[in-house]
């Protein structure tokens, strides 16, 4: 996996590629937990290039936008490929998180 | 008839290589597209469980997983040395709520029709995952 952080409007981009699991997931996890920390509103995070997201990728999301949800931050989704959205969507997570279809539909 | 088996270090960077192996088995076992997607994301959370759970962490222990491909059945069994599974460790928690953990066994138990641990193994886990190809199948 890699990670590209990029400042999008008020807050970031998180552009992600490769896969999610657990052997990448932390990595995740303590890059969005330096920009919570620091209350950065909104986080994006661009699936587009991401290839497999296993559930520890799943909790790491979760977590962040309880996270957020401590500070009215908004954590975004975006350019879910099919094969990960329909994880989300067999774990009913789709309506949890917020999801677009790519950064310039986030408002 | 020998049995196609992979072993790797509980080493998470290795879950790849599952994984890996898992798809080709997949096709190898004539499932469709989605249901070699699923049987690889469920092998893998599987295999992550052992390394959480079976063996703390401990990244240099051993996983044994082992392919049994039939006309109707697909099976995959996962060895380790680790500490023996809770009794309760399939209660799965209610699906959609927000939590930051519990998704994995949703994801098994959606791949497979049968889970279970042998219990005639007496040092560490053997977990047994099998999916039906036929109708009898609710995959």
């Amino acid at each position: 996996m890699k990670i590209v952080t990029n400042s999008f409007k008020s807050g970031i981009i998180v552009r992600l590629s490769g896969d999610i699991d657990l052997e990448t997931s932390p990595e995740l996890r303590t890059e969005l937990i330096t920009y919570i920390r620091k209350k950065i509103n909104p986080i994006l995070v661009d699936f587009e290039a991401v290839s497999y997201v296993d559930s520890s990728g799943i909790a790491t999301l979760v977590e962040a936008l309880k996270l957020m949800r401590a500070y009215n931050g908004s954590l975004k989704l975006i350019a879910i490929p099919k094969s990960v959205i329909e994880i989300f969507n067999f774990l009913k997570l789709e309506k949890v998180f917020e999801i677009y279809s790519d950064a310039s539909s986030c408002g | 008839m020998i049995n196609p088996s992979i072993t790797i270090p509980s080493n998470p960077k290795y879950l790849r290589l599952v994984r890996a192996v898992v798809a080709t088995i997949g096709q190898v076992s004539d499932l469709s597209d989605d249901s070699v997607d699923q049987v690889m994301l469920a092998v893998d959370e599987a295999c992550a469980n052992v390394i959480r759970h079976a063996y703390n962490n401990d990244f240099n222990k051993e996983i044994i997983v082992t392919f049994n491909i039939s006309k109707d059945i697909l099976e995959v069994t996962i060895d380790d040395y680790g500490k023996k599974a809770e009794p309760d460790c399939f209660n799965c928690q209610p699906i959609g709520e927000i939590r930051t953990g519990g998704y994995g066994l949703h994801l098994i138990k959606r791949a497979f029709d049968v889970i279970k641990y042998d219990e005639t193994k007496k040092n560490g886990n053997r977990l047994r995952l099998l999916r039906y190809k036929n109708e009898n199948s609710n995959k």
